[in-house]
């Protein structure tokens, strides 16, 4: 248990040092929500190394931190619908067993992008940003396979040195 | 097959790279129509239409910040946000039907759209 909550903490840290990396990366896509979502790297890790309900508090007190850190309460509630809808899309495909982690990450970053367009479309109570679906998904699907290769690389590296 | 990548996923990607595109044609087959004029709405109200068409700065004043629109050569782009994440004003400028650009802080939504520009509808607001 002391093992777990200190990993706990070690993915906690580097999904901080993910999160603040890819805010210092000055690239605007022209688009908003387009980003590279280093995070979901640790997420994707503690999902696998730890398990769900770890990866789930991890996630959750990630945002929670960052938004106090760099963002505001309204970045905050917008990365949070984010979050719980990749989340919550990655978990029950993993549970199915049937895929790897690439697809698992991808699914993950689209139900990322689809969970934040919703929330944009509540807040604003416009549907017309729904425009930008297909280049989310795209974007999504992209950087989904990215993060996934590098997850897969990092769990049949590290994973079984993770052990509590 | 082996350990990072089976059969699974192949069809997986595959699918969701077809549904991506197949969605991505559909809109731009759809949506690539010129608008006429930008409509301007606050917090799901609407607050004004502009027309495209003449070069002018606009103002919004919100409960929550301030933005500056400017219409140039039919094109709408945010020059400036009091918003942190400045997120609006990096965006793109907007001139194709449905097109938008959206500030989250300031629940500000500007959409283009084409066809019949009501003038009546334009002095009502």
């Amino acid at each position: 248990m002391k093992r777990k909550i200190a990993y706990m903490g070690l993915f906690l840290a580097l999904a901080l040092i993910c999160s603040y990396v890819e805010s210092l990366i000055p690239i605007h896509f022209g688009i908003p929500g387009v980003k590279l979502g280093l995070t979901n790297i640790v997420v994707v890790l503690s999902l696998y190394c730890i398990g769900a309900k770890e990866a789930f508090t991890i996630s959750t007190v990630r945002i929670l931190l960052v938004g106090f850190l760099f963002g505001n309460v309204f970045s905050m509630v917008y990365s949070f619908a984010g979050a719980l809808l990749s989340f919550i899309t990655m978990y029950l495909l993993k549970k199915t067993k049937w895929l790897k982690c690439i697809s698992i990450s991808t699914a993950g970053g689209i139900a990322h992008n689809i969970g934040q367009l919703i929330v944009a479309a509540i807040v604003v109570e416009t549907y017309s940003i729904f425009y930008y679906i297909p280049v989310l998904l795209i974007a999504g699907t992209i950087t989904g396979i990215v993060i996934g290769v590098v997850s897969q690389e990092l769990i049949l590296r590290i994973g079984k040195n993770v052990r509590f | 097959m082996n350990k990072r990548f089976t059969k699974n996923d192949f069809i997986f990607l595959i699918g969701i790279f077809i549904v991506a595109v197949a969605i991505f044609v559909a809109f731009r087959f759809w949506g690539r129509i010129d608008g006429s004029q930008i409509v301007i709405t606050i917090d799901g109200t609407k607050h004004g239409t502009y027309s495209l068409s003449e070069n002018r700065e606009i103002p919004i004043e919100t409960e929550d910040g301030n933005n500056l629109l400017v219409i140039k050569d039919g094109i709408a782009k945010m020059i400036k946000a009091d918003c942190p994440d400045q997120l609006c004003v990096h965006q793109k400028g907007i001139s194709l039907e449905k097109e938008t650009i959206v500030c989250l802080p300031h629940k500000v939504v500007i959409t283009v759209e084409s066809g019949n520009f009501n003038k009546i509808d334009a002095v009502a607001n």
